[in-house]
C-alpha cells in the first residue's frame, strides 16, 4: 500500500474571515511514516490536518492522498483512507450508545452488520472500552471519551490515521495506553501535539509550524530543539 | 439510557401511535370515553417503573397551552348538554373538558414513550417502522442541535457564575449579548459536529442503530395494549354496565 502517501504542494488556506492559517505549505509524508506536527497555539496545525481529508480545501495549491487529488468530489473516497480523530472528542460522539458511535463509520460504509460488529468489538477492545459498549458517551469520563473517539475511527480501518492533540486530558495510564494503541498501528500516523514526550516516543519525524508556515521538518529531537530555542 | 431495553422501543412507539389515534378520535361531546382511556398512561407508567405521578406532573406543563386552545368553547357554545342536578351544563363546557383531557392524555403518552425509550432509540424505531429517512434524520439532528445549544448554555452559565462574584443581575443589553454569543457558539459547535460526522462518511442520512430484535415481551406489550385500547375506545362502558349486566342500579 505504498501509494498511500500524503503530499501538500504549495498549499495556502485562508478562513472566510480573512485569517491566513496556512501559507505556502509543501510536504510529503510516505506510507508507514509517523509524523508529529508541532507549533504554538494558532500556528495552523488543526487547519493543516483538516486539509488531509477534504474537510477544508486549499485556497490555493494542491493536496494529494495517494494518487487522488483531494477535491469536493473525491473527498468521500479520501475519507475512507484517512481516519481523523478530532481535537474535541465530544464532537465525535453523538449516538445513543458507545457501540453505535463506533459503528457509525462502518455503517456509513454500508458494511454488513456482522462485519460492523466484528470491527466495533476489535476497536473497543483495542482502546480498553469493551465493557462500556452499552453506555451513553456522556456517561464516560473525559479520557474514556477520547478513547471512544479513537475507537470510532479505528473501526473504519483507515490506512492513514490523523489525530489532533490525542493526549490532551489523559491521565498517565491512559496516555501510556494510547501510546501502545498508536504504536501497534502499522500504517501512517500524523498527529498534532503539544506533548513532546509523545512526539519523541512515537514519531521519528516532526514538522514545526509557525504562523501557517513550515519552519522545520526533520528528526523529532532536532525539531523540538529548534522549537524550544524559538520559545526561549 | 433509561427504562426498558432497546428492543422495546418499536412496540412502545406503535402502541403510542394507536393510543394517540384512539384519544384524538373520541367525539368531543363524549369525554367519558377519555376517562376510560386514561388507563393506558396510568397502568403503563406504573408497569414500566416510571410512576404515574411523575408522568402526570410533567404533563401539567402543557396545561396552559391546552387551556388557551379550549377556553373559548364555553363562551361560544352555550347550548345545554345535560343537567348536573338542576344546574345546566353547556356543550361548550363539555368540549372544554374534552380538550383538556385529550391534551393531557396525549402528552402523557408521549412523555411515557420518550422516558422509556430515549430520543435516539425512538428515531431508530421510527425508521424501522417505515417513517421516511429524511424526516427522522431531520428530527434527530434537530434534537442533537437542541442538546448542543443546551450544553453551550450550561458552559456559558458556569463561566458567568465563576467570574461573576455573586452578581446575579444583568442588564437587558448584557442578556442580548449572552444570547447572541450563545447562538454563535452553538452554530460553531454544530459545524464541528457536522465536520466530525462527514469525516466518518456521513452523507445525509443516519445509519440505523443496532438491529432490534422483537422479543416475546415486546409482542405481548404490543398486542395486549392495542386490544385494551380498542376496547376502552369502542365499548360504551356506562351503557354496558347498566344494560347488559343483570344489575339493577
Ligand atoms: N473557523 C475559523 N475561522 C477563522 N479563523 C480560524 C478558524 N479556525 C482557526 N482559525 C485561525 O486560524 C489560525 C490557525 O488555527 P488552528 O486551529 O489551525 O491552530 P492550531 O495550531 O491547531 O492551534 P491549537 O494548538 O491552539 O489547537 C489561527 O490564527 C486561528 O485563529
Ligand atoms: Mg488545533
Amino acid at each position: 500500500m505504498s501509494h498511500h502517501y500524503i503530499k501538500f504542494s504549495n498549499v495556502s488556506y485562508t478562513y472566510p474571515d480573512a485569517t491566513k492559517a496556512l501559507d505556502d505549505v509543501s510536504l510529503m509524508i510516505s506510507h508507514g511514516e509517523r509524523v508529529a506536527l508541532l507549533g504554538l497555539n494558532g500556528s495552523g496545525k488543526s487547519t493543516l490536518l483538516l486539509q488531509m481529508n477534504g474537510l477544508l480545501l486549499p485556497s490555493s495549491g494542491e493536496v494529494n492522498v495517494g494518487d487522488v487529488p483531494v477535491t469536493e468530489k473525491t473527498a468521500s473516497i479520501v475519507r475512507r483512507t484517512v481516519g481523523m480523530v478530532f481535537q474535541n472528542p465530544d464532537d465525535m460522539l453523538f449516538m445513543p450508545t458507545v457501540y453505535d458511535d463506533v459503528a457509525f463509520g462502518p455503517r456509513n460504509m454500508q458494511l454488513p452488520e456482522n462485519e460492523v460488529a466484528r470491527r466495533v468489538e476489535n476497536s473497543l477492545s483495542a482502546v480498553g472500552l469493551e465493557n462500556q459498549a452499552g453506555k451513553a458517551s456522556f456517561q464516560l469520563s473525559g479520557g474514556q471519551r477520547r478513547c471512544a473517539a479513537v475507537a470510532s475511527v479505528l473501526s473504519m480501518e483507515p490506512d492513514i490515521l490523523v489525530l489532533d492533540e490525542p493526549s490532551a486530558n489523559l491521565d498517565p495510564l491512559a496516555r501510556r495506553n494510547l501510546l501502545r494503541i498508536l504504536s501497534s498501528f502499522t500504517h501512517t500516523i500524523v498527529l498534532a501535539t503539544h506533548d513532546f514526550e509523545l512526539a519523541k516516543k512515537l514519531c521519528p519525524r516532526s514538522i514545526l509550524l509557525e504562523e501557517g508556515k513550515v519552519i522545520a521538518d526533520g528528526e523529532t529531537e532536532k525539531v523540538i530543539e529548534i522549537f524550544e530555542n524559538k520559545i526561549l | 439510557m433509561t427504562g426498558t431495553p432497546y428492543t422495546a422501543a418499536p412496540s412502545m412507539l406503535l402502541v403510542t401511535l394507536v393510543y394517540l389515534i384512539a384519544v384524538l378520535s373520541v367525539p368531543i361531546q363524549q369525554p367519558a370515553t377519555l376517562i376510560w382511556l386514561a388507563a393506558y398512561p396510568v397502568v403503563a407508567s406504573e408497569i414500566t417503573g416510571i410512576g404515574f405521578g411523575r408522568v402526570f406532573l410533567r404533563s401539567l406543563l402543557i396545561l396552559p397551552l391546552i387551556i388557551f386552545i379550549g377556553i373559548f368553547n364555553p363562551f361560544l357554545d352555550k347550548e345545554t348538554a345535560f343537567f348536573m342536578g338542576n344546574i345546566p351544563v353547556s356543550k361548550g363546557w363539555v368540549s372544554f373538558i374534552s380538550i383538556i383531557l385529550r391534551g393531557l392524555l396525549s402528552f402523557q403518552a408521549v412523555i411515557l414513550l420518550v422516558s422509556n425509550t430515549g430520543f435516539i432509540n425512538l428515531f431508530n424505531s421510527m425508521r424501522r417502522i417505515g417513517f421516511p429517512k429524511v424526516l427522522t434524520t431531520q428530527l434527530l439532528l434537530t434534537y442533537r442541535y437542541i442538546t448542543l445549544v443546551a450544553e453551550e448554555a450550561i458552559i456559558m452559565k458556569r463561566a458567568r457564575i465563576a467570574r461573576g462574584y455573586g452578581r446575579s443581575r444583568y442588564s437587558l443589553k448584557d442578556w442580548g449579548r449572552f444570547v447572541g454569543l450563545l447562538l454563535i457558539r452553538s452554530s460553531n459547535r454544530a459545524a464541528s459536529v457536522h465536520r466530525a460526522m462527514k469525516a466518518r462518511g456521513f452523507s445525509g442520512t443516519l445509519p440505523l442503530g443496532s438491529p432490534m430484535r422483537w422479543t416475546a415481551s415486546a409482542w405481548i406489550w404490543l398486542t395486549a395494549w392495542i386490544v385494551i385500547i380498542l376496547i376502552l375506545r369502542f365499548i360504551d362502558f356506562p351503557y354496558f354496565v347498566s344494560h347488559l349486566l343483570p344489575l339493577n342500579i
